[in-house]
């Protein structure tokens, strides 16, 4: 099976946790990279209405993720992206940096050594992102182009699982993860700002089929994350929780037994009922090589 | 196999045909808040200490260009410069991480008349303008105005 490698949608500011790097098959370790292009025209408000943008915002991120084996049962991982945000406002400025960095280690507490024509296969993971990029609140561009990362550390837990059935396979994941209090220095109000995130989560089905060496596949996510309180000296906010649904469709090609790559479009824009967000359009092109047990 | 290939087939088909339902703002343009004029009221806006503002637009932000706010302070009709620190600051309070803006640059013309310059509103969405009278990074006292961009 060719894992998917749909792009997960970049919400304001940063967006939500992202996925983990998981071994889903039967390989000893994979490495990946991917690029991807995220053009926001609209937002989402707090009331549900929909606003375009005066300008589009563009993002684009250079993923590169790992995973490994360690033993039978255990797998560590990690992701590093790369990004860069760019809008045609003020004199179209770009701003390009490390993102929020993420390690993961993952128990296959279903294995499926059997080939069970029912059971599917099955992943626990821990995640730990690091704040490695900017948050808005530390942002110095008049944009918040700067702002790479949601700023937070943050501990999620989840569990991935799939199952190949002839030519088709089918995935679904869940995950929820909690950031940490912080207080940072903050641009706009010029004062220490007390920071207390609440929970997020995420889930993710997705189906495939597959034809020699071609992979057509979807995915449907739905992510959710709590407001965070902000208390200072000069301003107090209470914050608002923001939801949002990706669409993904993708291609895939393996080109041999340790060589796969994709073509993937992601769209915030076509489901559910997105709450103070930005609603963005994402292209993924992705290389993946894998090393076989 | 059969249910599989349905439910493959069902994903696909409900990821080719959305089923969100935009409600778009039906205008982008400022709203009249935005546009505001100086008042011709004797105190338009007080702060708890008796002060009173008049603030107005002297230039709206463009795609290029940051704003500029000109603020009037005076009490029992005369100007008057506040005992703090004047300061202006542009807040997103409805955002999951609540945030500002860039910081404005406060510069002041003659007693009582100050200048804010650097106002910019990164995004559309729900704003409050806080007009702040601080003492070192303290809020002394201050008027908000909310408004839709």
């Amino acid at each position: 099976m060719i894992s998917g490698h749909l792009a997960q949608g970049a919400a304001c500011c940063g967006g939500s946790l992202g996925a983990p790097s998981l071994i889903s098959g039967d390989e000893q370790a994979q490495l990946s990279t991917s690029y991807s292009y995220n053009r926001v025209e609209a937002k989402a408000l707090g009331n549900g209405q929909w606003q375009k943008l005066p300008q589009a915002e563009n993002t684009e991120t250079l993923k590169i993720e790992a995973a490994k084996i360690v033993s039978d049962l255990w797998q560590l991982g990690g992701t590093l992206p790369l990004v860069r945000k760019s809008k045609s406002s003020l004199s179209g400025q770009d701003s390009s940096g490390l993102g929020d960095v993420s390690v993961d280690v993952a128990y296959e507490f279903l294995p499926d050594w059997d080939y069970s024509p029912w059971r599917p296969h099955g992943v626990g993971f821990l995640q730990l992102t690091l704040p490695t990029g900017k948050s808005v609140n530390e942002s110095t561009d008049p944009n918040n182009l700067d702002s790479r990362g949601r700023g937070f550390w943050a501990l999620g837990a989840g569990a991935n699982f799939n199952k190949v059935a002839g030519p088709y396979d089918f995935q679904a994941l869940v995950e929820l993860h909690r950031s940490l209090d912080k207080k940072t220095s903050d641009t706009a109000t010029q004062t220490e700002l007390s920071l207390k995130p609440g929970w997020g989560s995420s889930a993710l089905v997705g189906a495939a089929w597959s034809s020699k060496r071609y992979r057509l596949g979807s995915t449907l996510s739905w992510n959710y994350e709590e407001a965070t309180r902000v208390e200072s000296s000069a301003v107090n906010s209470q914050g608002q929780l923001e939801r949002f649904m990706t669409a993904g469709f993708s291609v895939s090609y393996l080109v041999d037994d340790e060589w796969s790559s994709s073509l993937s479009y992601s769209d915030q824009t076509l489901f559910g009922s997105p709450n103070n967000t930005s609603l963005g359009r994402i292209a993924q092109v992705a290389l993946l090589r894998r090393w076989s047990r | 196999m059969k249910i599989f290939g349905n439910s493959c087939i069902l994903i696909l088909a409900l990821n080719s045909f959305g089923c969100a339902r935009p409600d778009w703002v039906p205008d982008a343009k400022p709203s009249p808040r935005l546009q505001k004029q100086p008042s011709e009221s004797a105190c338009a806006e007080a702060f708890n200490s008796g002060l009173c503002l008049d603030w107005s637009w002297e230039k709206f932000q463009t795609e290029d260009e940051t704003g500029t706010l000109t603020l009037r302070f005076s009490k029992e009709g005369q100007a008057q410069d506040p005992e703090n620190q004047v300061a202006v600051l542009l807040w997103m309070p409805a955002m999951t991480i609540p945030h500002g803006a860039a910081p404005a640059r406060i510069t002041r013309l003659a007693p009582g008349l100050f200048r804010a310059e650097n106002i910019y509103f990164t995004m559309p969405g729900d704003w409050e303008i806080h007009f702040q009278l601080k003492s070192g990074s303290r809020v002394v006292e201050e008027i908000i105005e909310k408004f839709h961009f």
